[in-house]
């Protein structure tokens, strides 16, 4: 897909787990895990309100359109 | 087609084991039993009973999988589903766990190192409850999801196992969207 997740980047920089972020935003490990290997099929304003709050970022951190030629 | 199929064996079935019991129960007790009454009773009667009560005793057994889901086993209905997903198996695993355990079926085996899980719906005023089995498996950068819901005792489900495949997916679908 041509829309990445950064979202290891994001934690990292903010030297924060998967699971304290888990704690923090309130969606379970397994559907973050989902999110950053950019499995999802969609992510809720609601969620990324939550992701940007934690991690005290904006959307553009975590989102990316990369061109991807096929 | 084969509700109708259906429908006309379990009103066989059905009036056979009416016939049984009334035949064990009222016609044999005053006097006027017969071999082809004995028959019915003790031919089939007496081994669905069995059978029924065997199947409710085993159906939360895992080494049972094999009875439930033979397709030889010509006693329940079975519906077997597959669906890939993009997502590393041991993720899939998880998920499916957390969407199990808040739908209505009841974990009984999770099992980690096969990549399985099952599941058992419990008893109502319309079912005995169904068994599902999902299995998962790598097909190179795809995971098989593979589901079998099966009847506990019952030709037909009435259209129950489809239904809670289907459910169970657009859960799945639904989720993914976090």
């Amino acid at each position: 897909m041509a829309i990445l997740i950064n979202l290891d980047v994001e934690l990292v920089k903010q030297k924060m787990k998967l699971k304290e972020l888990s704690e923090k935003v309130g969606v379970s490990n397994v559907n973050l895990s989902i999110l950053k290997k950019g499995k999802g099929k969609g992510i809720r304003f609601s969620t990324l309100n939550a992701i940007c709050k934690a991690l005290e970022c904006q959307p553009g951190d975590i989102l990316e359109y990369k061109e991807i030629l096929e | 087609m084969k509700t109708q199929r259906h429908i006309i064996i379990a009103i066989l079935l059905g009036t056979l084991i009416l016939y049984g019991y009334i035949y064990k129960f009222i016609i044999s007790p005053i006097g006027f039993s017969n071999p082809t009454g004995d028959l019915i009773y003790f031919g089939i009667v007496i081994p669905i009973i069995i059978l029924i009560t065997v199947s409710f005793l085993i159906r939360k057994k895992v080494w049972a999988e094999p009875y439930f889901t033979s397709k030889y086993n010509y006693f329940n209905e079975k519906v077997r589903y597959s669906k890939e997903y993009n997502i590393p198996k041991e993720l899939l695993l998880e998920k499916v766990i957390e969407i199990t355990e808040d739908s209505k079926f009841k974990i009984v085996n999770i099992d980690n190192k096969k990549f399985k899980i099952f599941s058992i719906s419990l008893l109502s005023h319309n079912t005995f409850g169904e068994n599902l089995y999902i299995s998962f498996s790598e097909k190179e950068d795809h995971t098989s999801m593979n589901f079998c819901c099966t009847t506990i005792h019952g030709y037909s489900s009435w259209g129950r196992n489809k239904k809670h495949i289907n459910k169970l997916i657009n859960q799945i679908e639904e989720s993914l969207i976090i």
